[in-house]
């Protein structure tokens, strides 16, 4: 703990130390449970980085469906998980560019893998975000602080309203409507969610009531769904990933 | 406004940026407070960010949604993805649930369980596998296990159709329905049922008693049900509980023979045994 903390104050990400550090406890006489835990956390670690760093091989080059991505990196992450479980990967005490560099070689061979098997080969989606790897498009970011001044008061404002509608949800149900609103998740996949749990039907049920008493709340509060401004999910996300942590917590 | 410098992790040659490292780190609950304050400030003042942020987010949570990271009783680690395709792509046994009424099986399973469950054990009894599963008692057998769906609107219809519905019978099939699964067991094991309904008890029972770990009651009780001529989900999760328990109980030789007709079947069930006996195989001498 005390070299996590340690870590936690050196510039750069974080996520190296925390990979190195998980894998090493991956091999610590755990007891099943918070062996499972460790695991389940370095899987979707795992699955984040691979993803990114497939997302960028695709566009430099082959580009693939994002659920072909999906598959190779679940894949690999598995991979990478059994390896260092067995001891034939540790990344702890690797350096960041040295770990960086390791993760994108397995990305670019799964990739190249993937392309040799299937010969499959689709254009990019068109409104996949092109911009997210390139260092070029970032000074293309658009701010929209500098475009409405008052933008910033406003988004508190809004949000402010908006979480007061729907903390009158219940919790699964405004979970339901934060997956459907902002993360766009189909009805089976928020029916499949861990924190779910439901029939894909019910799933409808609970979302068009979740709406209707949002749509409601905000009505009588002067504000309509199109007046949701950008800034609304991380504002919203810093509330209630907060929630799920203390809630996963105790 | 962005920070897009490298920090010196070396990754910059990849192309990747610092707030691509940011949000990652974000994401997983890796940045002290003033930091994560701070991106997420810079986020909502940035749209590309907050666009950027908010995709890592839904990646991540249908990851979370749609597959599975589960130990097999070997003790090997599988994904198992959970198919969320619509229409003619659903998990075989969510597709046979939904087309199928429940209260409809029971009238099906009745007239032709005798020569479907001849065929089923002979079929079992032929395939004869010679890979051994090595034992290992874990608890992690469990969590590859599926509760099956709650009986409570078939018990509506059968209980019009039928006078006698047993109280034990429908307190236990409600206990299942909430997971109580200790509760379920002893009330299904007391319960008096007969015919079709008989089949049901001994397979939420079963089911009941493999969520507890009853490895050696669920082989007495699923022994001969699982191998009936069931539709999906019951009939190939009741195999494939039944699957887990032999090999829990040192039975591999019929562990795997069941593992083998699952593995020939299409849907869920039948990947997870496929992956199972793969695991297997690529861990023999």
């Amino acid at each position: 703990m005390a070299a996590a903390a340690q870590d936690r104050t050196r510039p750069g990400p974080r996520w190296p130390f925390r990979l190195g550090e998980l894998c090493a406890r991956l091999r610590m006489d755990l007891q099943p449970a918070e062996l499972d835990r460790v695991r389940g956390e370095l899987w979707l670690l795992l699955n984040t980085l691979l993803m990114n760093y497939l997302r960028h091989q695709a566009r430099t080059l082959r580009p693939i469906a994002t659920a072909d991505m999906e598959d190779i990196a679940a894949q690999k992450s598995l991979d990478l998980l059994r390896k260092s479980e067995q001891g034939k990967w540790d990344p702890s005490g690797r350096s960041p560019g040295e770990i960086t560099n390791f993760l994108a070689t397995v990305a670019r061979n799964g990739l190249l893998d993937f392309v040799r098997k299937e010969r499959r080969i689709i254009r990019p989606d068109s409104e996949e975000d092109p911009d997210w790897n390139t260092r070029d498009n970032v000074s293309r970011s658009r701010s929209h602080e500098g475009a409405a001044p008052n933008l910033r008061v406003e988004r508190r404002e809004f949000v402010a309203v908006l979480r007061g509608c729907a903390a009158e949800l219940q919790d699964r149900s405004r979970r339901v409507w934060f997956f459907r609103v902002f993360l766009e998740m189909s009805s089976k996949e928020i029916a499949l969610h861990p924190e779910v749990n439901l029939k894909p039907g019910h799933v409808d049920v609970i979302l068009q009531r979740a709406r209707e008493m949002v749509r409601d709340c905000m009505a009588r509060k002067g504000y309509a769904p199109g007046d949701m401004p950008p800034g609304t999910f991380s504002e919203l996300w810093r509330v209630w990933r907060a929630e799920s942590v203390t809630t996963h917590d105790t | 406004m962005n920070e897009d410098k490298p920090a010196g992790s070396g990754n910059r040659d990849l192309g990747l940026s610092r707030d691509e490292d940011l949000c990652i780190d974000l994401l997983h609950d890796l940045l002290p407070p003033q930091e994560r304050e701070a991106l997420l400030n810079r986020m909502a003042a940035d749209c590309d960010l907050e666009a950027r942020f908010r995709r890592l987010v839904s990646e991540h949570e249908r990851l979370r949604a749609t597959r599975r990271l589960e130990r097999l009783p070997t003790g090997d680690l599988v994904v198992t993805s959970l198919d969320i395709a619509p229409a003619g792509r659903q998990p075989a046994w969510q597709g046979a649930a939904r087309r199928t009424s429940r209260a409809g099986w029971l009238v099906r399973l009745n007239r032709h369980r005798g020569l479907a469950l001849t065929s089923g054990l002979a079929a079992a009894a032929a395939l004869l596998v010679l890979t051994v599963l090595p034992r290992e008692q874990t608890p992690h057998s469990v969590s590859l296990l599926r509760p099956l769906p709650a009986y409570e609107e078939d018990l509506q219809v059968r209980s019009a159709e039928t006078t006698q519905l047993d109280p034990e019978l429908v307190a236990g099939l409600q206990a299942y329905s909430d997971q109580d699964y200790r509760d379920a067991s002893r009330r299904l094991q007391k319960a008096r049922s007969e015919g079709p309904l008989e089949t049901v008890r001994q397979l939420y029972l079963g089911s009941a008693l493999a969520q507890q770990a009853h490895w050696e009651q669920v082989v007495t009780v699923l022994g001969a049900a699982a191998t009936a001529p069931l539709p999906d989900p019951w009939g190939s999760e009741a195999r494939w509980t039944l699957a887990i328990a032999l090999a829990e109980t040192g039975n591999q030789v019929r562990a795997d023979s069941l593992l083998q007709l699952l593995a020939a079947e299409p849907g869920e069930v039948g990947a997870r045994a496929q992956a199972l006996l793969d695991q297997r195989q690529r861990q023999a001498p």
